[in-house]
């Protein structure tokens, strides 16, 4: 933003309100009674007109926050207060240190209020661009492209600043060189995708294998011992075989076995795309009573990592073609596919085991031997070592009777199968082709063309007249329409370019026009707040609820002039709630309310063991669906703090210690009270996010639930706080006594009272979220380490003892979170800060919350009912 | 774009658009002789001799026990991390005891060079100091790559938990790093052909056209608009303008000559991951050999480099040589001697690395010094050195730089000064006027004893 405008915006704004503090009683009677009674006791002293030491008055200091440098002043005073350094030394009468921390979160509160009031624009919702995910859900939508392919972009594209805890809101989306060259990028990379001037789908690279050319069959000796030649035995059965039409039949699956080895080439993956993996194979499922299914992963262990299955339905003596369709990203680098397509099936993979009676001997051997190691390493008497070698040698002479056995094997099939009913798998071949496209010509394509694409400027006429009303979101004039058929006209002309070709730049420049990137609602200079018209509405109810364009329905309400209608925009958000994209509500607002996107700043230890890949996947997922199903089922929003459910899958059930739970699909599960869990606050992803990998932050937890859950953010950190440091070895003191070491310091006691016990409340709970009743981490081992105390009171003087009765104590007061939660979504809604003028709003939708049994639904209907969300 | 090209004022051009061909552009002739070869670079006078400045990153802190030094003064007790730098001793000054407020924890990246506070998803983003020198010197005119931006992990990383990058335009965007030396080495001297120069210059001319169409689209808007709504149109323009201005540079640029370097064989493919294979020595002085030519070239005068991030920190921590453990796992060694012993060892192998690339800028002649004496080369981290990631005691050293006027000091202690400092420092030294709320204030002056 220019200077000349940044200006022009603080005058505009200077005129459109008072400061927010005149707005605020209770700001103005703490100020009256806590902070001008402070400064007058201990800094006018100094800091008046007769001495104005080092160039300050304080005096004079007015509390209109948005004036010249009145907040910069405020800031300077309260870090010189908090870290101690004012009043003086040398002055005898010490301020209570209670005062001085009124003194702080006044001006805290005071500062944060002046940047809002400074975002808010008197109210009014700014014109902004679309951001990353509402770009991508956008094009997706209005040219029917793949979902995959389009998010495959969004790296390409740069990523959204957040004001106020949200990427909605305009101060924050701005739009530079950079953004600008991605969208222009972007939007050419599209048209080529979408638009197409081929008749036949360009076909990619195929290769292939044929198991059965390169099987090979087993060793026939095996030795029992090894390098004793002399030890030498039959192997015993195989795990597969080649069959008489060249193929193999496998009986059994290795467990960290790959079939696979070599399918894919240095090129066989040149660009994002979707792929075809293809077998001939023939199965019998036995006694397992599930068909045999062929698994594939895709760059495994590695962010593209994709998995696939194929169910092999041919009979075992018949093999047929299988085939799945994979959506595959571009390596980094080419060749550089770990383990290529690694593929496996659904087989016993204990179907050959080794023989026992071998396998005891071996084990004796390997003890022995082990032993006398520990004995020479111990530097044990000799005649104890002899002794040891002398049993291994006795191992060995037994082992060697064994091979010496004519019938000796060294592998048998396990007893307990009955061969003739274990699954097989018959494979005759492999193949990976790709790219491909699914359907030709694409969706796109036969969107904009539907009769097939034709050189002739009526035809593109036609595209333009639909496509613009919905890029603009708005009915196109005639004229519009005239601008794009003609420019595409004059590029075919200027560029020497083939009608496609020309088709394309006139929609490329199409996606680049501020109508389309921007979410403009015109209004005349100075113009009072006006009603939103029905095309407005409908924009802004689908970027809230969807994060994309409205769809045709809700175009069509608008077209009819109906959505101002409260019953008819009432069953609009009902109907949308519903609707599979109401799960971007779920992603973009709980995502950011939640910290979700932010859960990979923290990586745990080593030392979690039980931190994994799939417990990372599981925590991002928990939260969003625990808040769909809220959506979905219209429950009450109470089940944010305590709830007798939650949403798992395998993994994260494991994890709580629910049992019965299989599969990596996310249900509704139960819970029970000796699993600890219920509502957000107890999620392992969130828990996680708020320790620092190695150890619990009850600080940042307590200012997290202060912030997201109560909307009630602490006053900033004086310039010197300090890190509670870690435990250091041997002193064992939990992080309960640390804090209360620094809490021993009044400045930082005051702070802190307020802060530390919502965080200390979860510390049964530790750096990675798992249920724990002693300290551990940082260096507490075993025995020693002191129990957990989770005891505490909220500053209203109600007490628990346990996490689940912090929860009670949080519900027994719970207008203030449903207060808060209002405050998160108004904001996420509105794209704008919320402030003391929409203290009515608030209240008035805080109210219907309470008189619906705080149900979801009720929430996002008198979001959309109140005044802010229908007017400009 | 890894590369980043101007974004700032240069005269207004005579730029045909839509025929495909362009005018050299008189200012072009201000480029200094280097840009032609290598090898021209060591016959200039001293007055030709461009002054460049490097910041490098390299975060989670490291062990300041055995790096910081006990005494001060140009005869400083070498400590051992330090070590492998003895031999060049007159060559830099560690600074220590600047901070930064918003650094430590494990996202001091985005502070580092712009002073914002750091990841909070409020905190109003602004310009990095590598951006604003290249604005207020005008290196866009000057240097084929007005600035190179460059890391240890490719892109933005924003929205993401750490920053791959820490350079920030104006409008606090932020800038993609590049970290494939292979495609850093054919930006930087691989010679377009005709066909792919026209393919650029056709591609150019539609943008351009393109543009022209959007700009009087967003006039219409504007007519329609109130003052606040109209901020965010004038975005719109700005960025208009200011595409239009790196085209036209670039255009101008193409027919160019890249500068001719003596480089024998292809530049290895490496991608930089974090596993235990992965060689980051070799990666590392890769990146030094390819950001010396860049320099010496006068291909760019400014660059940053991520070398270490912030927490996951992309090296693989020298796996490859035996280090068993990864760098944020060493960083909070809860006083275990092992890891401790460990954190010395790999900070030892870093400053080793370091040495390579200082040894490098010194043995290329230029007038009556070295490359290294007309390069102010700082390195930082974003974390302290006790057993979490404090944001004080950040570990700085500045190297080379004596032809810009540089005094070295062996051992600096400048308790509780801000790391801003450091940069005002080097900044001025570039011939830049450090300006009010440089740093997000987070500066209060130069650090005197060094000039």
């Amino acid at each position: 933003m220019s200077l000349k405008n940044a200006f022009r915006i603080c005058i505009s704004l200077l005129f459109a309100m008072s400061s927010a503090f005149a707005q605020d009683p209770a700001a103005k009677q703490a100020y009256e009674q806590t902070v001008l009674p402070y400064l007058r006791q201990h800094c006018f002293e100094c800091h008046d007109a007769k001495k104005a030491k080092a160039g300050l008055r304080l005096d004079t200091l007015g509390t209109n926050f948005l004036a010249g440098k009145t907040a910069d002043t405020w800031h300077e005073a309260i870090n010189k207060i908090n870290i101690g350094d004012m009043p003086p030394e040398e002055v005898k009468r010490r301020p209570d240190p209670k005062q001085s921390f009124a003194v702080v979160e006044w001006v805290g509160r005071e500062l944060k209020n002046a940047e809002k009031m400074a975002r808010m624009a008197g109210g009014k919702i700014l014109s902004r661009r679309l951001n990353r995910s509402e770009y991508l859900n956008t094009v997706r939508d209005l040219l029917q492209l793949d979902e995959k392919w389009v998010q495959a972009l969004k790296d390409e594209l740069p990523s959204d600043g957040k004001a106020e805890g949200f990427d909605r809101l305009g101060s924050a989306l701005l739009f530079d060189e950079t953004q600008l060259a991605a969208y222009v990028n972007t939007a050419g990379k599209l048209v080529q995708k979408a638009i197409v001037d081929k008749e036949v789908a360009p076909v990619g690279k195929t290769s292939s294998l044929e198991p059965g050319k390169s099987w090979k069959p087993r060793i026939d000796k095996v030795e029992v011992i090894q390098y004793q030649k002399d030890t030498l035995i039959a192997p015993g059965p195989g795990t597969s075989e080649k069959t008489e039409v060249g193929g193999v039949l496998y009986f059994q699956m290795p467990k960290y076995g790959n079939l696979s080895v070599g399918l894919l080439r240095e090129d066989s993956v040149p660009q994002d795309g979707y792929y075809r993996i293809r077998v001939k194979a023939g199965a019998y499922a036995g006694d397992s009573g599930r068909p045999v299914r062929m698994l594939f992963t895709y760059m495994q262990g590695t962010q593209l990592e994709v998995n696939a299955e194929v169910e092999i339905t041919a009979p075992i003596d018949k093999p047929e073609y299988a085939e799945v369709i994979v959506f595959l990203r571009k390596p980094a680098e080419p060749k550089s596919y770990p383990n290529g397509i690694h593929t496996r099936w659904t087989g016993l993979t204990d179907l050959v085991i080794s023989q026992p009676e071998l396998d005891k001997l071996t084990n004796l051997r390997i003890q022995r031997a082990i032993k006398v190691e520990r004995l020479i390493e111990a530097k044990a008497p000799a005649a104890d070592i002899a002794a040891a070698k002398a049993e291994v040698e006795k191992a060995i002479a037994a082992a060697r009777a064994y091979s010496q056995q004519p019938d000796a094997v060294a592998n048998i099939y396990n007893p307990k199968y009955d061969r003739t009913k274990t699954p097989r798998l018959h494979l005759l071949s492999l193949e990976f082709e790709g790219p491909i496209e699914k359907e030709w010509p694409p969706k796109s394509h036969v969107a904009l063309f539907p009769g097939g694409m034709k050189d002739d400027p009526a035809q593109v006429r036609e595209m333009f007249a639909r496509l613009l009303p919905r890029a603009y979101r708005r009915p196109a004039a005639a004229g519009e329409v005239e601008q794009f058929v003609a420019l595409t006209a004059q590029a075919k002309q200027k560029f020497k370019l083939t009608h496609v070709e020309a088709v394309r730049y006139g929609v490329q420049t199409l996606l680049s026009s501020p109508e389309f990137l921007l979410l403009f609602e015109p209004s005349a200079p100075n113009a009072p707040k006006r009603g939103l018209g029905d095309f407005e509405l409908a924009t802004r109810l689908s970027y809230f609820l969807w994060s994309t364009m409205p769809d045709d329905e809700l175009l069509r309400v608008a077209v009819a002039g109906k959505l101002r209608d409260p019953a008819v925009r009432q069953a609009q958000v009902k109907r949308m709630l519903a609707h599979p994209l109401a799960r971007q509500f779920a992603e973009n607002f709980a995502g950011q309310w939640l910290g979700v996107r932010e859960f990979e700043s923290v990586m745990p230890a080593k030392d979690y063991k039980d931190y994994d890949a799939a417990l990372r996947e599981a925590n991002h997922e928990e939260p969003i669906a625990f808040f769909e199903e809220v959506l979905r089922k219209d429950l009450p929003v109470l089940n944010f703090i305590a709830s007798d459910f939650t949403m798992a899958n395998e993994r994260l059930a494991k994890f709580y210690g629910i049992p019965n739970v299989t599969g990596a699909e996310f249900r509704r599960v139960a819970l029970q009270p000796e699993q600890h869990r219920g509502g957000v606050l107890t999620m392992a992803g969130l828990l996680t996010y708020l320790a620092d990998g190695t150890r619990t932050l009850p600080v940042r937890r307590g200012a997290w639930i202060l912030e997201q859950i109560l909307n009630d953010p602490p006053a900033p950190p004086p310039p010197n706080a300090g890190e509670i440091q870690p435990n250091v070895k041997g002193k064992n003191l939990t992080i309960r006594q640390r804090l209360e070491m620094h809490r021993n310091e009044p400045t930082c006691a005051s702070c802190h009272a307020k802060i530390d016990p919502f965080g200390l409340a979860l510390e049964n709970y530790d750096a990675i979220g798992a249920w724990r009743t002693q300290q551990n981490g940082e260096g507490f081992r075993g025995g020693g380490a002191p129990a957990i105390e989770a005891a505490g009171k909220l500053p209203s003087g109600r007490e628990f003892k346990t996490p689940a009765e912090f929860k009670q104590a949080l519900l027994a007061e719970k207008d203030r979170f449903a207060r808060a939660l209002t405050q998160k979504v108004l904001t996420y809604a509105l794209g704008r800060p919320v402030g003391y003028t929409d203290t009515a709003t608030v209240e008035q939708i805080t109210t219907q919350l309470a008189a619906n049994q705080y149900r979801m639904h009720s929430l996002i209907q008198a979001v959309v009912a109140s005044e802010p969300f229908l007017t400009k | 774009m890894n590369i980043q090209t101007h974004r700032w004022q240069i005269s207004r051009r005579t730029f045909l658009r839509g025929t495909g061909a362009f005018i050299a552009l008189p200012w072009l002739e201000v480029m200094s002789p280097n840009s032609r070869a290598a090898t021209t670079a060591g016959s200039m006078a001293a007055g030709e001799i461009p002054k460049r400045a490097v910041f490098t990153f390299w975060g989670l802190g490291l062990n300041g026990r055995d790096y910081t030094p006990t005494d001060n003064g140009l005869n400083y007790t070498m400590t051992p991390i330090l070590k492998p730098l003895e031999s060049h001793r007159k060559d830099f000054t560690v600074i220590t005891g600047l901070k930064l407020t918003h650094s430590g924890g494990h996202g001091g990246d985005r502070t580092f060079l712009t002073g914002n506070a750091t990841h909070k998803a409020d905190a109003k983003l602004h310009i990095s100091v590598d951006q604003q020198l290249v604005e207020a010197l005008r290196l866009g005119d000057i240097t084929r790559y007005s600035s190179l931006v460059l890391g240890i992990q490719r892109g933005t990383g924003f929205g993401g938990a750490q920053d791959n990058t820490l350079s920030w335009t104006r409008n606090g965007t932020p800038l993609p790093a590049e970290n494939r030396p292979d495609v850093l080495f054919d930006r930087l001297f691989r010679r377009e052909n005709e066909a792919e120069l026209a393919a650029r210059e056709q591609g150019n001319a539609r943008q351009g056209s393109i543009l022209d169409t959007v700009r009087e689209s967003a006039k219409r808007l504007q007519a329609r608009v109130g003052a606040q709504d109209s901020q965010k149109l004038d975005e719109y323009f700005n960025s208009i303008r200011d595409m239009e201005k790196r085209m036209e540079t670039e255009a101008a640029w193409l027919h160019k000559e890249k500068p001719t370097v003596d480089w024998k064989g292809a530049v290895p493919k490496i991608e930089p991951q974090q596993s235990k294979t992965f060689d980051y020595r070799a990666y590392q002085r890769l990146m030094f050999d390819i950001i010396a030519l860049a320099l010496q070239t006068d291909s760019t005068r400014v660059i940053s480099y991520m070398a270490k991030k912030d927490l996951s920190d992309g090296t693989g921590t020298y796996g490859h040589l035996g280090s068993p453990y990864d760098y944020h796992t060493l960083t909070h060694h809860a006083e275990d001697p092992e890891r401790l012993g460990w954190l010395t060892k790999v900070d030892i192998w870093t400053m080793e690395d370091w040495a390579y690339f200082i040894a490098k800028l010194k043995s290329i002649k230029e007038g009556n010094g070295t490359l290294l004496d007309h390069t102010l080369l700082a390195r930082s981290s974003s974390g302290g050195t006790a057993n979490a990631h404090n944001n004080t005691m950040l570990p700085a050293m500045l190297c080379g730089g004596t032809a810009l006027g540089v005094k070295h000091q062996g051992h600096l202690t400048e308790m509780d000064k801000s790391l801003g400092n450091l940069w005002a420092t080097m900044v001025s030294l570039m011939g830049m006027k450090v300006p009010p709320g440089f740093m997000g204030g987070e500066s209060d002056g130069i650090v005197k004893a060094l000039v």
